[in-house]
């Protein structure tokens, strides 16, 4: 097999190559032809040459005029970011205080929270403990049951039940340990009074008729052998005597009273008082 | 020589008029201007070899420009446009030493 001469743009290296065709070959091909027809090697044709010239001109100096425009307004740029960024500095800093001074406006206000939760749920405890014996809700529990009827009926009407007869049971029955009183279903409180209007018995502003019902919870026999041994108690007894009313009593394993109307107080006025000296009810509870 | 002074016009009118350059072939006027030295070095270096001829002088200038520019818009849309376009820069920068050093060997040896 006989080597075959391999082509020169195969053989030389890529920079020599480079180098040696930096000249394009045209002018030279050009040249051999013109000097082969017989004529001067190199031609000026001014007019092209001109044109040319000025072309090239043009376009290195619109270069260099446009990378001179790039550069101001890249720098412009750059100086906008810059001042940009320290301004978005300065408002972070303005931030962060601003958030230091809102963290320490939280925290105070928590503190302040948990105090006025504290004085709520103190202000509540003291609300259950007044609202039973107060007599402004509801209670239930074991008590006692006192009928007292109107005594044989007399030509003057003296045998009626009067409203300070219940009164001497109503605070007969308070000395001896009760813890709330209705009257015919009338809740007895610190507002309420019993007071006779013609014949018939106001108690909380309504009208009652006899038979009179007295609900009392509390201990039922300590109730009964303690109404015995007060004064008002006694009194109480003996004008039933007197006067003949029937009066019995009778104990009950779970009595139910109601709350007593609401009544707005328009002249008193709290004193703003520790939780405990409420009206503590005297007497046993279960 | 007369021929500059068309030069001259040229590098005047465009510092003079200040044409602005649509925005689409503004990447593109680095690589022209380099391929436009290399054609013009060439041509000197033809001038001074004896061998210049005008008509080769047009052709290869508006010629290299033109794809010189075109090789770096491809590159451009494929995706290569910096490679491609440091590759031309290179070819013509070893072109246009090679000029000037012949051109440099004229002049100070002739």
């Amino acid at each position: 097999m006989t080597q075959r001469e391999l082509p020169p743009h195969v053989t030389v290296p890529l920079l020599d190559r480079l180098t040696a065709s930096a000249l394009d070959a045209d002018y030279q091909t050009v040249a051999d032809r013109r000097l082969a027809a017989g004529e001067q090697s190199s031609r000026l044709g001014l007019a092209q040459l001109m044109v040319v010239l000025a072309l090239f001109g043009l376009l290195v100096s619109t270069a260099f005029a446009q990378t001179r425009r790039d550069a101001t307004v890249s720098a412009n740029g750059r100086a906008t970011l810059i001042s940009q960024i320290a301004e978005q500095k300065a408002a972070l800093t303005r931030l962060a205080a601003q958030e230091a001074v809102l963290r320490r406006s939280v925290s105070a206000l928590r503190g302040q929270d948990s105090v006025l939760n504290k004085q709520g749920a103190a202000a509540q405890s003291l609300l259950q403990r007044l609202q039973t014996p107060s007599g402004f809700s509801a209670v239930h529990g074991p008590g006692l049951r006192a009928l007292v009827t109107d005594g044989p009926p007399a030509a003057d009407k003296s045998n009626l039940v009067r409203d300070s007869d219940l009164a001497f049971l109503v605070n007969g029955l308070w000395a001896s340990g009760a813890e709330a009183i209705a009257i015919n279903g009338q809740r007895l409180t610190s507002l309420s009074a019993i007071r006779n209007s013609g014949w018939a018995i106001h108690v909380n502003g309504r009208g009652l008729a006899a038979p009179y019902t007295v609900e009392v919870i509390g201990d039922p026999n300590q109730l009964q052998a303690k109404l015995l041994e007060t004064t008002t108690g006694q009194l109480w007894f003996a004008i039933v005597r007197q006067v003949g009313f029937e009066f019995t009593m009778t104990s009950v394993k779970n009595l139910t009273l109601p709350a007593a109307p609401l009544r707005t107080p328009q002249s008193a006025e709290a004193i703003a008082a520790a939780g405990g000296k409420a009206q503590d009810s005297q007497g046993g509870t279960k | 020589m007369i021929a500059i002074l068309g030069l001259v016009v040229g590098v005047v009118a465009g510092l003079f008029f200040a044409p602005d350059v649509p925005v689409g072939l503004e990447p593109y006027l680095p690589i022209a201007v380099v391929a436009a030295l290399d054609a013009v070095f060439g041509g000197l270096r033809a001038l001074l070899d004896g061998i210049f001829d005008d008509k080769v002088f047009v052709v290869s200038f508006i010629s290299n420009v033109l794809i010189a520019a075109a090789i770096v818009f491809t590159g451009d849309k494929l995706g290569v446009g910096g490679q491609l376009s440091t590759g031309v820069i290179v070819v013509l920068g070893i072109r246009i030493f090679s000029n000037v050093a012949a051109i440099r060997r004229h002049l100070f040896h002739a």
